[in-house]
């Protein structure tokens, strides 16, 4: 049980509980001695006042009419310390104070679970879920239609409800709170001197995080490329289709043929594993393109931003549309292919089945 | 509003470590440009103090309260830019700023300066 402490907070009465009033009141000191020698130190503090006031009623409900100590540390790192020579100089000692503000700022941002429309396949629900719990997009995907197949489909509704249930991530402070923290250098500086002893391991995990990065955003987010890049942007979007049409026509000649093209696959490798083998090795090679794509974006020009990302894909569209149509008019495998599949679903959940049933 | 391209380049050529340099590297002159940032944030309308920290958030230019009202204060004082109360629907009246005239005259004369220094740069190679 916590005592209650009422507060004033710039004329507005608000109830802490004790160690939130404890952080609180050591905040709101260090903010005084900050602004002790500015001549408006009594207006900012109200102006403090107001806005912690302002978070405060975040917290507040019709059910809830105390601020937890918790929430007051999220308030108190939200408000960042008191920079009383903010604009004075940019060039001093503050520097590294700026800098590690900006650290603090962002090392504690929730994560929220969040569909991310950024390099998204279908409406974003495994490229969410793999920035929430940090593992690769493609991990998940794979275990999606792992586990659509082995449930025989219950996953496919799993996806369907949690593509309405779960929010999508609209603006960027959305999205930086799905990805945990955005990219930072300054962040990733202090993690590595802190976990140092970590090491290896930290960095593997940040150059994963950064790769992640790259392909949502592109190489260099936030940058523009040179003028020059806006010759080939759409050649990025031909590459990806090029690549996508390789991938299914080598899929289509495995599933048929059990071999790619002259290649047979050796025979105690079933062809689902093939498959798969090569689901990944696509992502693999069609992931620059796809960065290079998404870096293209940010081009500047007339109609920018939006003009190539529309164009892409539009591009991507057509050529998807044409291929399918070309291939289902013209091209018997295809037929053959849609006929193989539910055999090549069936083999997959035996051999799932098998794993599972050996181990236990 | 870009003017390091060169970035771009930079971080396709280099590593993983390059990219946390670069970001290190502007640190300072991120900060600088902050307030140069709120008086365009300011231009084009009243503003709430919140709403500037909404449109920094997600930005390399990110800022928090602390941070923020000592530079507003700071820029009042040097009449750049001035508040009006307006009454809020949820809770006391808060401060809305604007700029004052002198505001938008220094405003003009930086994003002039700012426009030079982006052709210097570019005259510079690349």
């Amino acid at each position: 049980m916590q005592k209650v402490i009422s507060i004033n907070l710039n004329g507005n009465a608000y109830q802490l509980d004790e160690s939130g009033y404890e952080a609180l009141r050591e905040y709101l000191a260090g903010a005084e001695r900050a602004l002790a020698a500015n001549p408006d130190g009594a207006e900012i503090m109200a102006d403090l006042e107001q806005a912690i006031a302002e978070k405060c009623q975040r917290f507040l409900g019709s059910h809830k009419s105390v601020v937890t100590a918790s929430e007051v540390d999220q308030i108190v790192k939200e408000m960042g310390p008191i920079d009383a020579s903010a604009g004075e100089d940019a060039t001093s000692t503050d520097e590294k104070a700026a800098g590690d503000k900006q650290g603090a700022h962002t090392e504690h941002r929730a994560k929220r679970l969040f569909r991310n429309p950024d390099g998204a396949r279908i409406a974003g629900v495994c490229n969410g879920l793999a920035s929430y719990f940090g593992i690769d997009v493609t991990l998940v995907r794979i275990a999606f239609v792992l586990m659509a197949v082995v449930s025989r489909g219950a996953g496919i509704i799993i996806y369907v409800a949690m593509m309405f249930i779960v929010p999508e991530a609209r603006t960027s402070e959305e999205r930086a709170a799905a990805g945990g923290v955005p990219f930072n250098a300054k962040e990733v500086i202090e993690r590595a001197k802190k976990q140092y002893a970590e090491g290896q391991r930290h960095w593997r995990r940040q150059w994963r995080q950064q790769q992640r990065q790259w392909r949502r955003y592109g190489w260099a987010s936030g940058t523009t490329p040179p003028p020059w890049t806006a010759g080939i942007a759409p050649l990025f979007a031909l590459a990806h289709l090029a690549l996508f049409v390789t991938m299914a026509a080598m899929t289509i000649s495995l599933v048929n043929t059990g071999g790619i093209f002259a290649w047979r696959l050796p025979e105690d490798v079933p062809v689902w594993a093939g498959a798969l083998i090569l689901f990944i090795g696509y992502q693999i090679v069609v992931s620059p393109v796809r960065a290079a794509q998404h870096w293209s974006w940010n081009l500047p020009g007339p109609g920018q931003p939006g003009l190539y990302a529309f164009w892409n894909a539009a591009i991507w569209l057509t050529g998807m549309a044409i291929v399918v149509w070309i291939a289902s008019h013209h091209i018997p495998e295809i037929q053959e292919f849609i006929h193989r599949l539910p055999d090549l679903a069936r083999d997959f959940a035996e051999a799932m089945r098998q794993v599972f049933s050996k181990q236990r | 509003m870009q003017p390091f391209g060169n970035n771009a380049t930079l971080l396709l050529q280099g590593s993983f470590l390059n990219a946390v340099s670069i970001n290190e590297k502007f640190a300072s002159i991120r900060k600088g440009l902050l307030e140069f940032l709120i008086l365009r944030i300011i231009s084009s309308d009243k503003v709430y103090v919140a709403d500037m920290l909404q449109r920094l958030s997600g930005t390399e230019f990110a800022t928090q309260e602390g941070t923020l009202y000592p530079l507003l204060s700071k820029m009042r004082r040097e009449g750049l830019v001035d508040y009006e109360w307006q009454e809020s629907d949820a809770g006391p009246p808060r401060k809305y700023y604007e700029l004052t005239a002198k505001g938008k005259s220094q405003l003009a004369e930086l994003n002039d300066y700012w426009k030079h220094l982006n052709a210097t740069i570019t005259q510079l190679g690349r």
